[in-house]
């Protein structure tokens, strides 16, 4: 796969941007207020439980739907007035299969390289890097109708690559897949971003994306919770700041004595170990404090670390709200 | 063998039909279709001697017409719907048996059917009022109509029990119809050849005779004729009558004999290749297998929908065979020159072939890609919908190519009927009108196909050819001029807008694909 002719984006400025987005159907607001942008050259994922609005959002970046309300770009364009600009240079893979099975691999790809308008000569290299990019060599006269799901996925998958765009939009890309073909699936999409691709990820399942994706949002109930680097949103608190503190053998009464002290917010246990969270409100009392605190009420104290909550955790606390 | 479950089915069945507009608006429409004919006869009384006849006769030919039509649709996808939404499983774990789920899915349709007949009665017996045809007559036709839509849900049911698809079914039922309709009367046709050259014994040859006669006397249209004859005395209950509820009643019995088998490996549902299996595979193997073109959509049409190369020639062997039948046949009965006949009989047979054919690839033309969920794939091309739909329809020209080449080979051969032909088409009132309305009925099919699962097809030319029916009976005494220049506008119009509604209907469909 080479990289795009068509005046790829400089890594790091914004590839996809919305502003103030909303939608509807009929009387339901699928999208309220949706603002977020995605830099040229990451792998973006785009979480939210089911009947979120990730395939809303997904449908209007791609042109399937038009906004009502705000300004969707993409590479600069508008699209509504640029629709065709900008489908040239986008890939979508729904997240249902909607293949013409009836077809072999090759046959497939063939029919969506020429219809993207890719001469013959130019048609025969691409679906050969495709299908090799893809693993699919071995299977290009096979009819699509008797692949498996994961090798279905692929054929999907390369069918978004014909026309070398430089976004890819994959809605649920995963959903359905054995582990195996999920962790296929896994490196593909890296050797992508290793190409220079923008790729927008979506799914419902945070921590499938977690080792993958370079930033993420977070949409629930139509709006967005959270924008920004998969790291922000480990450290991302909603309330107070949080630390880890590790005794040196398991509290009895003085994690009560602790959360007493005043200016600290709350003491929790850590599931499956001796550790406690520890919340302070930093207008009363800084981490100094509440280290000196711990140790003055004879807890010995083995560690104490600004505490990382869990990926799931995180996305309960943005979407439940 | 017949439990809760059956009847659920059916309860089912008419309850959704019940709550759906369409049931009602087709109802309303046919009421208001007879309502319209015996306005038309009472206004021109004077002018006919037998108007209850007249009346009579034109519902009994409209039902025999919506009959066939819904044999095509309705009864022949009653099964194939289930396996193709692969819910046959879900049925039988809910303990129905295969008789249950038969006629759970048969008789709700044949009540619909029923119902449709019934809605009519009131105004037919109107027209024994207005003369000319007796109760006994009524009973006879309706019985008949009756019996023949239980023959049609019979052998629907058979032949959708049998076939995985729902497409498959309705050719299948298209074939049996025409062959039952049209077979005794090439059987005769032969047998007097024959018998004229020798070649068959006098026993043989009698037992065609008898065989063509009885497929004559079974079949509705003779039926028809037989009960709208002035000397018609009767029986009500014809022959006819008792072969089409025993042909029907036989027909449900195999259907449930050969169910289970039918029905046990429920195959997900997927596109068929067709005949593109039948070489692509080695040819591709080989080294030639041949590559996409440039226009990508009208490849995928043409291969995929039309069948490709293999199904043209199929078509054009078949179409030179049968035409070349048919002008033996024709030339024979008529005194004009052999050359002239022929070119005729295969002008008006390519002609008759096309309108049969332009309909239905048109039906399926985006049907299709609703039904797979490819349409939103190609609206994401970079191009407007209008041009994905023109490829679409460019990919479908090249199945028309048969029945063009014979046209030609007519036309060289009779070039007086051509010229016969175009001054009645373009220089005329009524050919100008008939093509319009055939290219609205065209529109209004895609239309439909875009917002009905199936059915498409037969209610295109059936939303049409009411209003030609309406239009033509209520404005018989305008000039010519009026009479065919208003369903000429309205077609101009309606096919200068449709085009309008079916892009924003495939854009809609895309967003919500």
């Amino acid at each position: 796969m080479s990289q795009s002719s068509s005046h790829p984006p400089a890594a790091g400025a914004p590839v996809v941007e919305l502003r103030n987005v909303a939608h509807w159907f009929k009387r339901f607001q699928a999208l309220i207020d949706v603002s977020f942008s995605v830099p040229a050259c990451s792998l973006h994922g785009f979480v939210g439980p089911n009947g979120a609005g990730k395939t809303t959002a997904l449908k209007l970046i791609c042109t399937l739907l038009r906004p009502q309300q705000g300004e969707i770009r993409v590479f600069g364009l508008d699209v509504v007035r640029q629709y065709r600009d900008v489908r040239r240079r986008l890939g979508f893979m729904p997240d249902h299969f909607s293949m013409y099975r009836q077809m072999t691999v090759y046959e497939y790809l063939d029919f969506f390289a020429a219809a993207y308008g890719l001469p013959l000569a130019q048609r025969t290299k691409v679906l050969n890097d495709v299908l090799e990019l893809t693993d699919m060599s071995g299977r290009r006269e096979d009819l699509i109708n008797g692949l498996s799901r994961g090798m279905q996925q692929r054929v999907g998958l390369a069918r978004v690559l014909v026309n070398d765009p430089d976004l890819l939009l994959l809605d649920e890309p995963a959903s359905g897949l054995d582990p195996r073909a999920r962790i296929e699936l896994m490196e593909i999409l890296r050797a992508l971003r290793g190409m220079g691709k923008t790729i927008i990820i979506s799914s419902h399942i945070l921590s499938e994306l977690a080792e993958l994706c370079d930033s993420v949002t977070i949409i629930d109930r139509g709006s967005v919770k959270y924008c920004g680097s998969m790291a922000g949103l480990l450290d991302h608190q909603a309330d107070w700041p949080t630390w880890r503190l590790t005794p040196d053998q398991p509290l009895n009464g003085q994690a009560d004595r602790l959360a007493k002290v005043t200016g600290i917010v709350m003491v929790e246990p850590v599931e499956g170990s001796i550790d406690v969270r520890v919340s302070f409100d930093p207008a009363q009392i800084d981490t100094n404090g509440v280290l000196r605190a711990a140790m003055e009420l004879g807890i010995t104290v083995a560690g104490f670390s600004k505490a990382q909550r869990h990926l799931n955790q995180a996305f309960m606390d943005l979407t439940e709200k | 063998m017949i439990g809760r479950g059956t009847f659920a089915l059916v309860e089912r069945s008419l309850r959704v039909e019940t709550r759906m507009a369409r049931t009602h608006l087709v109802r309303l429409i046919f009421a208001l279709l007879i309502l319209v004919l015996l306005v038309h006869v009472q206004l021109d009384i004077d002018s006919y001697s037998t108007p209850g006849s007249d009346v009579f006769q034109r519902i009994c030919w409209l039902n025999f017409f919506l009959l066939n039509l819904a044999g095509l649709s309705f009864f022949a996808t009653v099964i194939t719907e289930e396996k193709e939404e692969m819910t046959l499983g879900l049925l039988r774990m809910a303990g129905i048996s295969s008789a249950g789920v038969l006629l759970g899915k048969v008789s709700p349709r044949l009540i619909g059917a029923a119902l449709l007949l019934s809605v009519q009665m009131p105004f037919t017996l109107l027209s024994i009022t207005l003369g000319g045809v007796t109760q006994e007559q009524v009973i006879a036709a309706y019985a008949g109509l009756l019996s023949y839509a239980v023959l049609l849900a019979g052998l629907g049911a058979l032949l959708s029990t049998v076939c995985s698809r729902s497409n498959v079914a309705s050719s299948l039922m298209t074939g049996l119809l025409t062959a039952f309709y049209i077979g005794p009367v090439m059987l005769q046709s032969l047998t007097n050849m024959a018998q004229r050259r020798g070649w068959l014994s006098a026993e043989f040859r009698a037992g065609l005779g008898r065989f063509a006669d009885a497929s004559e006397a079974a079949s509705l249209w003779t039926a028809l004729e037989r009960i709208n004859s002035t000397s018609f005395r009767g029986p009500l209950i014809g022959f006819q009558t008792v072969f089409s509820t025993s042909a029907g009643l036989i027909c449900l019995l195999i259907a449930w004999a050969l169910f289970d088998v039918c029905t046990r490996n429920e195959k997900p549902a997927a596109p068929p290749r067709g005949l593109m299996a039948l070489f692509s595979k080695r040819l591709a193997s080989l080294g030639l297998g041949a590559r996409v073109w440039d226009n990508a959509l009208a490849w995928k049409d043409f291969n995929f929908m039309t069948g490709g190369l293999t199904a043209m020639l199929i078509k054009l062997l078949a179409y030179s065979v049968l035409m070349g039948g048919a002008s033996v046949a024709v030339s024979r009965q008529v005194r004009t020159e052999f050359r002239d006949t022929t070119g005729a009989t295969i002008m008006f047979s390519t002609l008759t072939a096309l309108a049969v054919e332009v309909p239905m690839y048109l039906s399926r033309l985006f049907r299709e890609e609703l039904r797979w969920q490819t349409w939103p794939g190609l609206v994401l091309l970079p191009h407007s919908v209008g041009w994905v739909a023109k490829n679409k329809l460019l990919g479908t020209l090249p199945a028309f190519a048969p029945s063009a080449v014979l046209f030609l080979i007519g036309a060289i051969l009779a070039p007086g009927f051509l010229t016969d032909f175009l001054e009645k088409t373009f220089l005329t009132g009524l050919g100008w009108c008939v093509l319009t309305q055939f290219v609205l009925m065209q529109m209004v099919i895609v239309l439909l196909s875009l917002s009905i699962k199936w059915g498409a097809l037969p209610m295109g030319i059936a939303v049409v050819v009411t209003g030609n029916l309406i239009w033509f009976a209520v404005s018989f005494r305008l000039s010519p001029a009026v009479m065919y220049g208003v369903p000429i506008a309205v077609a101009v119009v309606a096919c200068s807008l449709l085009p309008l509604i079916i892009g924003r209907r495939l854009e809609q469909l895309a967003e919500h694909g």
